[in-house]
């Protein structure tokens, strides 16, 4: 399962990588353990794996077959709606519709990314955007860090969203970084701050994610909040379901995104 | 979907609610960025809940722009001193109205488009009462309010106003000092706040009538006010009128105008509809005279179109750290011939990006006049005592490197304003771009 902070990133941010990674079929066991919330965590492997652990464990995590998101999304005084649903290995479909504009639709199967987008048209998505895409849509994506970020480095303890934060720099294969911040009390994500890749150029993001709640003995942000080029907007989570059967018909491309490629 | 989907939906609203003043003198730029100091949290808070309000409002204000202005110089103006100059004078003012002023000019000081402050929707109950109006086009020459056109089935296209008439009073109200007044600060807006001061006196609320005063007539022409166009909405922008035409003008002349970049779930398929029954034209004019603009990325939605070949660009818009190029993406349903986009001086913000894209990549040649030069994405927040903020969040430059603010789009075939064209047969500008459509001047 991808945690929804990832989700919400991919939707919100774009994620951070720019390289494809390898669709993982299990859960790779952690390699280092996670340590007691009393205990100072000193290594990135430490951070990551608490932070885990603190969102439920990879076990609970593990077991975990598809996640749906329902929510509110606001953005400058547009209040919508917002729905993604998301399944292994790496199947994605986001739907935000917003009064005065209209139905934003994203996808990811298999290798192919995809949005139908009511203001500038449909498009398939490619290069870095692509990988990023690709990354973010791998379903349990937290358990498998290590793949989609090799190198990770703990730069200390700092202040994050008004909250004592282990500040985390991860690396992807391609050099492309993102810094996370998990709670130093708590363990939970707080937020990330990347440059997004977009199919109009590199973006700094921040997000940040607060009041978890509890899903089936789960972890979740029930808010995440996005400042990105001088604007903001905000997912109040409403309802998440795991486990829900989802038709695969569901992630299928649509005909007319296939025309589009094809055309192309 | 994708961030810059999100980003895009705000982005270039076309208000520019108050006249770009001249730019102030450039001083020579420091080493490093400007600091800006952080606002100061007052001891306490003021006991008057409207002065609470106000403050907070202003404070937020400035500090939205110290972090999205994005020339960290404040292109020249030193934010820190307008902080602390103004912000006394909103702890000392005595209404919202005065304290919204305040805030006004405090980013008038930044001399350009895409800032300023308005009252809540909410404040204006029924909003779209007040937006009615006949249905007459106006403009102005010689500081005189001349009339251009007519809404089709409007109350002025029944009546016997024509174009070229020119309007002397409305509901007994001269207009000379009104236009006179518009002008006090000249700069490329100075047309579009005239029109925009008369048209505040031409519209009203539906089913109340209106005075025209013709030059040369002794009998005013009553008129009543009608909504003109579909209301439509977005966000803290709130309620706008929208007209959308799609007709052949000819055998081989498509025709397309649009009154304002909003309701995209509607007016683009509309647009691909209207495009696959156009697909034999020889070739189409795109209208944007008079539309101030609205969601920016409609423009790159429209080129998508027109335009067949991948990885192309209508410009950029540099925000703080970073900038984004307005992206074409192409769509299966195409127009292939030529094309005409048709542009004055009250085109502003997404149609200056539309119309200055398309010139640039040589897909369209652009009629009418030198638009105003309002082309600054912005976007429109919610403060805290409930009034809207527009402010700017990036500069913009054309694919040819033209930065739009304060220039605006030079047709490539000028049709000046003229009463003996304005009184022929036919809209001056749209013949001239039909002859060319038609072939008969050169591309």
């Amino acid at each position: 399962m991808r945690k929804l902070a990832s989700i919400l990133f991919a939707v919100a941010a774009c994620g951070g990588s720019t390289k494809p990674t390898t669709t993982p079929t299990a859960p790779t066991a952690p390699t280092a353990p996670a340590a007691p919330a009393a205990t100072e965590l000193t290594t990135a492997d430490q951070v990551m794996e608490a932070s885990i652990a603190a969102e439920g464990g990879r076990d609970a995590l593990a077991k975990v077959t598809s996640v749906k998101i329902t929510g509110a999304f606001e953005i400058t005084g547009i209040k919508g709606t917002i729905v993604t649903l998301t399944a292994p290995p790496r199947e994605s479909l986001t739907t935000v519709e917003l009064p005065g504009i209209g139905k934003l639709v994203s996808g990811v199967h298999n290798d192919f990314a995809w949005e139908k987008n009511p203001i500038q048209g449909s498009r398939v998505i490619t290069g870095p955007e692509l990988a990023n895409s690709l990354r973010d849509a791998t379903f349990n994506g937290d358990l498998v860090w290590k793949q989609l970020f090799p190198k990770a480095e703990l730069q200390g303890v700092v202040d994050f969203a008004g909250t004592k934060a282990y500040k985390l720099l991860l690396t992807d294969g391609s050099g492309e970084t993102e810094t996370r911040y998990i709670a130093r009390d708590t363990r939970l994500p707080l937020g990330v701050e990347m440059t997004a890749p977009s199919q109009m150029g590199k973006v700094p993001v921040s997000v940040t994610t607060t009041d978890y709640r509890d899903v089936n003995g789960l972890k979740f942000p029930f808010r995440i909040d996005n400042k990105t080029a001088g604007q903001s907007f905000t997912i109040t989570v409403s309802n998440i379901e795991l486990g829900a059967p989802i038709d695969p018909k569901t992630f299928e491309v649509p005909d007319d995104i296939k025309a589009l490629a094809a055309h192309k | 979907m994708r961030l810059v989907s999100l980003l895009i939906v705000a982005a270039a609203c076309g208000e520019a609610p108050r006249p770009a003043p001249a730019p102030p003198p450039t001083p020579p730029p420091p080493a490093a960025p400007v600091v800006v100091t952080p606002t100061p949290e007052p001891a306490l808070p003021p006991a008057d809940p409207r002065l609470a309000a106000d403050l907070a409002s202003f404070d937020e204000m400035w500090q939205k722009v110290a972090d999205t202005f994005w020339d960290p110089r404040y292109d020249g103006v030193d934010w820190n001193a307008v902080r602390t100059e103004l912000r006394p004078r909103v702890e000392a003012s005595r209404s919202r109205d005065e304290a919204r002023q305040v805030m006004a000019e405090a980013l008038h000081r930044l001399g350009k488009t895409h800032f300023g402050i308005a009252p809540s929707e909410d404040a204006m109950p029924g909003a779209p009462a007040g937006d009615a109006e006949p249905g007459v086009e106006l403009r102005i020459l010689d500081d005189e309010a001349v009339i251009v056109g007519a809404e089709p089935d409007s109350p002025a296209a029944k009546s016997r106003l024509k174009p070229g008439m020119v309007v002397e009073a409305v509901n007994d109200v001269a207009l000379a000092p009104v236009i006179a007044a518009a002008a006090k600060e000249k700069s490329s807006l100075t047309p579009l706040f005239q029109v925009r001061a008369v048209m505040n006196l031409v519209k009203g609320v539906a089913g109340s009538r209106v005075s025209l005063r013709i030059k040369g007539e002794k009998a005013p022409v009553e008129l009543a006010r009608v909504p003109i166009g579909r209301m439509v909405s977005l966000g803290n922008l709130g309620n706008k009128p929208l007209v959308y035409e799609a007709r052949m003008l000819d055998k081989s002349t498509a025709y397309l105008r649009l009154s304002i970049f909003l309701d995209p779930a509607t007016v683009m398929p509309q647009i691909e509809k209207d495009l696959t029954t156009f697909a034999s034209a020889r070739g189409l004019i795109i209208d944007l005279r008079g539309n101030p603009g609205g969601i920016g990325g409609m423009a790159m939605g429209i080129t998508g179109h027109l335009v067949d070949v991948a990885g192309q660009k209508l410009g950029t818009m540099q925000l703080r750290g970073s900038s984004l190029d307005f992206v074409i993406n192409p769509q299966i349903v195409q127009f292939r011939g030529r094309v005409a986009v048709l542009i004055d001086e009250m085109s502003a913000s997404t149609s200056e990006i539309l119309a200055g894209g398309l010139q640039d990549l040589h897909r369209a040649r652009i009629f009418g006049r030198t638009s105003p030069g309002a082309a600054l994405p912005s976007v429109i927040d919610k403060l805290p005592n409930g009034d809207r903020f527009q402010h700017a969040i990036a500069n913009y430059t054309s694919t040819g490197s033209k930065v739009l603010e304060g220039a605006g789009v030079t047709p490539d075939v000028i049709v000046p304003l003229d009463l003996k064209t304005l009184r022929g047969k036919q809209d001056p500008v749209i013949a001239a771009a039909t002859r060319w459509l038609a072939g008969k001047e050169k591309p």
